[in-house]
């Protein structure tokens, strides 16, 4: 039908009917677009008409906006909405508050509940603290921490007693209760099994929210086992469960709630995706590392610093008063060092020592014969300003001082010994006669001498004859020094003398040159006698009769010089010469003496006679018989033995 | 080799042999003090299903009750698949793990099972005959016939149930 009546108004389409044409397509067009007109007509008005659009655009709006499903979508429609969304609102809620309090409510009371049952348990936790630490010796560095830094007591007994570390972190997928990821701390010890720790987790806080709570918004978010504690967070498909050692500070649930935040963020794909794989979700252990918090360290490096404004004063303090001490000891030191100077000597008497106004104070007699104490002060290690003194002199009655200064006022002679017996002056020893005889006149001046006694004294003399065990043959003669012995003395004493002489120090030089020795004197008598005897001959070499008798006499005669001559350690030497008359030749006359001469030394030496001997022969000028000539006559010479 | 952790359960009526069967399969990480505390009791075994997987196993080995109702379903959650637990000498444990299937089904979506007729050292005594089992609709080897004390069947049931929930690659 509709092919047909086109095929008509194209036979029908003349320039001259051209109106007619017109008004039939007029017609045509409302014949076949009548209906399309109509809408367009209906859709013309709903635009033009704001209340028929907007009718229309609410029917389709919740349904556009749940059609922008996709993230670019989503995110503009979010920007387009978010000024708008956030003035109505805000009018909103200025308009109207008590319907926000109204729909509020029953978020916000179950909230400010949490929240305030939270900070009543953070005061309880640090009250606990303090009352644990409250007598440790923590508490006073702490005190001198708050005091420093201005901070409450409280707040910092908080701070150094929240100490905790997080050894561990499980991931868990909330749907199945499996292990998404597991992190520990170093040094802790893995778990035996940390899936199974993870499904029971899960469990454990079904059980206890099915058990207690028929609220699906409360869960269990703490578990604590003795020094644990398990911090337990959920997102939407993953929870976070924290095992922590130590006491947590409530902050750290901030800290794992924004961590699992951020993963979720990160990762929500993997997370939906996850069916029992857990090998893609290594990439979340970096992320989950960072709830391996420690506290303990930083705590440390605080009280470290402290600790070290605490030890410089101390050190200081102790360096001072250690120097203090050191130096009052060195002084004690020195102080002792003088006293036990002072105390060495008899005459000086300490009547004060101590310290006036922190000044050593010594105060004391002393006895000027004795010492001086300023002087014993300069020999010292106390120095002279590091004291001060005050010396009175005296004169000290102690008999060794008495003693010694009598001596001093009496000029005693080196062997003078003085005694004092009370008052009673004893002189023993020796003393020159003049200064004996001056003692009766200086006695009665003497201080502390009510008498004196002096018949010990000995006169030099006196006491050289006692000390040299002088023969009364010998007189001593002594001055100043000087010793002269005169007189006869046997040989013995008298070589014995120079090593007794020595002894006596008090004689500075001798002459002995007037001392004769006994046993020379003797000698020189027996030698003169000896040279004096003659044996007579009758002729030839016989011997006159009466000979015999003067032979003994003179063998004894030379056995008692020969005696004397050893004991004055010298030999004797006996020349013995023959004499004859001057009748005869001299040939025969010398033969004759010297036969006469050894008659005689053979005779001597049958009567063992132990001298050396030489022969002689003198011969008379006078040639006539003479019987007194025909003689053997003695000589004697003494010469000094020879030492072997 | 991959590995992949799947959540299953072990359900049965009280006094099947729940606990005695998982403590012979794997070697027992907890006491049985939380099963009387919480109500369930975790075990993990590894299984190699073939040579490029392995299922890690973990077991949720929840207390039995007479009735499912009782059952906390918060455990069931998130479950890949369930051991029904029978005990061949008391039929009343069919008709309690008919009732827990269906719930299951219900609340998990038809998840991979395996059924075990517990007590075969038993098998004189048993009450539970074929045409019982047939309700239970298991194939071959949903269906083992176990001893908790002797250990048979044990292992290889739960092999079987691993195998279902590898994915079909």
């Amino acid at each position: 039908m509709t092919e047909k009546n086109n095929e008509d108004v194209k036979q029908n389409n003349t320039p001259l009917n051209a109106r007619l044409e017109q008004k039939s397509y007029q017609v045509l067009k409302t014949l076949l677009l009548s209906e399309e007109d109509k809408r367009l007509q209906q859709l013309e008005f709903y635009f033009k008409s704001p209340k028929a659009h907007a009718k229309k655009i609410a029917l389709a709006l919740p349904k556009a906006i749940r059609q922008a499903d996709g993230v670019l979508l989503r995110d503009a429609l979010d920007e387009a909405l978010h000024d708008t969304v956030q003035a109505c609102l805000v009018e909103s809620v200025h308009r109207e508050p008590e319907l926000y309090v109204d729909a509020l409510y029953p978020v916000i009371l179950p909230m400010i509940k949490k929240s305030i049952a939270e900070a009543f348990k953070e005061v309880m936790q640090s009250l606990n603290s303090a009352i644990e630490q409250g007598l440790s010796i923590n508490r006073f560095a702490w005190h001198y921490q708050a005091w420093r830094s201005g901070m409450p007591y409280r707040e910092v007994v908080l701070r150094n007693t929240l100490t905790y570390r997080v050894e561990q972190a499980f991931l868990i997928h909330r749907e199945t209760g499996l292990l998404l990821r597991h992190v520990s701390n170093e040094g802790i010890d893995e778990l035996r099994d940390s899936d199974a720790v993870s499904a029971m987790l899960t469990a454990i806080q079904d059980f206890t929210q099915d058990s207690f709570s028929a609220n699906q918004q409360d869960k269990l978010d703490t578990v604590e086992i003795g020094d644990y504690t398990v911090f337990l967070d959920r997102g939407a498909y993953a929870m976070l469960a924290c095992v922590i050692q130590g006491i947590p500070p409530y902050s750290l649930r901030d800290h794992f709630e924004t961590i699992l935040g951020d993963i979720h963020q990160k990762y929500i794909g993997l997370l939906t995706k996850f069916e029992g794989d857990n090998e893609p979700l290594a990439v979340i252990d970096s992320e989950l590392e960072k709830c391996l918090l420690s506290e303990r360290k930083q705590i440390e490096d605080k009280s470290a610093v402290s600790g070290k404004y605490i030890l410089i004063p101390l050190l200081l303090i102790f360096a001072i008063f250690g120097y203090w001490a050191y130096d009052s000891w060195l002084f004690e030191q020195r102080r002792e060092n003088y006293l036990n100077l002072l105390l060495q000597y008899q005459g000086i008497v300490i009547t004060e020592n101590n310290y006036q106004q922190g000044e050593l104070v010594i105060k004391g007699l002393y006895d000027p014969l004795i010492a001086n104490p300023n002087e014993i002060l300069k020999n010292s290690t106390l120095q002279v300003d590091e004291v001060k003194t005050d010396w009175q002199a005296y004169h000290s009655l102690v008999p060794a001082i008495a003693e010694q200064r009598l001596k001093q006022v009496l000029q005693a002679p080196p062997l003078v010994k003085i005694t004092l017996k009370e008052t009673r002056l004893i002189l023993t020893g020796v003393a020159d006669k003049a200064w004996i005889k001056n003692l009766a006149i200086i006695t009665p001046v003497l201080t502390g001498v009510t008498a004196i006694e002096y018949h010990q004294l000995q006169t030099y003399p006196q006491f050289i004859n006692q000390q040299l065990e002088t023969p009364e043959t010998v007189a001593v003669f002594f001055q100043k020094g000087y010793l002269q012995l005169q007189g006869i003395a046997p040989i013995a004493w008298r070589n014995a003398l120079a090593k007794k002489i020595a002894k006596l120090n008090f004689i500075t030089d001798y002459q002995l040159d007037k001392l004769e020795i006994t046993e020379e004197k003797q000698r020189q008598i027996l030698s003169e006698k000896l040279e004096k005897q003659f044996i007579y001959f009758i002729k030839g070499s016989e011997l006159l009769e009466t000979q015999s008798k003067k032979l003994l006499n003179l063998v004894s005669l030379i056995k008692e010089t020969n005696h004397l001559s050893e004991q004055l350690e010298q030999t004797m030497y006996l020349i013995i010469t023959g004499h004859t008359d001057g009748l005869n030749t001299t040939k025969y006359n010398t033969a004759l003496a010297l036969k006469r001469a050894e008659k005689i030394i053979n005779y001597l030496r049958q009567q063992a006679v132990p001298v050396e001997m030489i022969i002689a022969s003198q011969l008379s000028t006078i040639r006539r018989s003479n019987k007194l000539q025909r003689k053997v006559g003695f000589a004697v010479i003494f010469n000094k033995k020879e030492k072997k | 080799m991959k590995i992949l952790q799947k959540k299953i359960c072990v359900l049965g009526d009280f006094g099947v042999g729940k606990t005695s069967l998982v403590g012979r399969f794997v070697k027992n990480e907890f006491s049985d003090k939380y099963l009387t505390t919480v109500g369930v009791k975790m075990d993990t075994k590894l299984v190699s299903v073939n040579d490029a997987l392995k299922v890690k196993l973990i077991i949720w080995d929840i207390a039995g009750e007479n009735s499912f109702k009782k059952i906390s379903q918060t455990y069931l959650r998130g479950a890949a698949g369930f051991i029904l637990v029978l005990d061949g000498t008391r039929l009343t444990t069919l008709e309690a793990a008919l009732d827990i299937k269906q719930n299951i089904i219900q609340l998990l979506g038809d998840i991979p099972f395996v059924a075990l007729i517990n007590k075969v050292d038993l098998k004189a005594q048993w009450e539970i005959d074929d045409a019982h089992m047939a309700r239970l609709n298991a194939v071959e080897k949903q269906l083992f016939f176990t001893s908790a004390k002797t250990g048979e069947q044990v292992e290889e049931a739960f092999i079987s149930l691993s195998q279902f929930l590898a994915p079909n690659t």
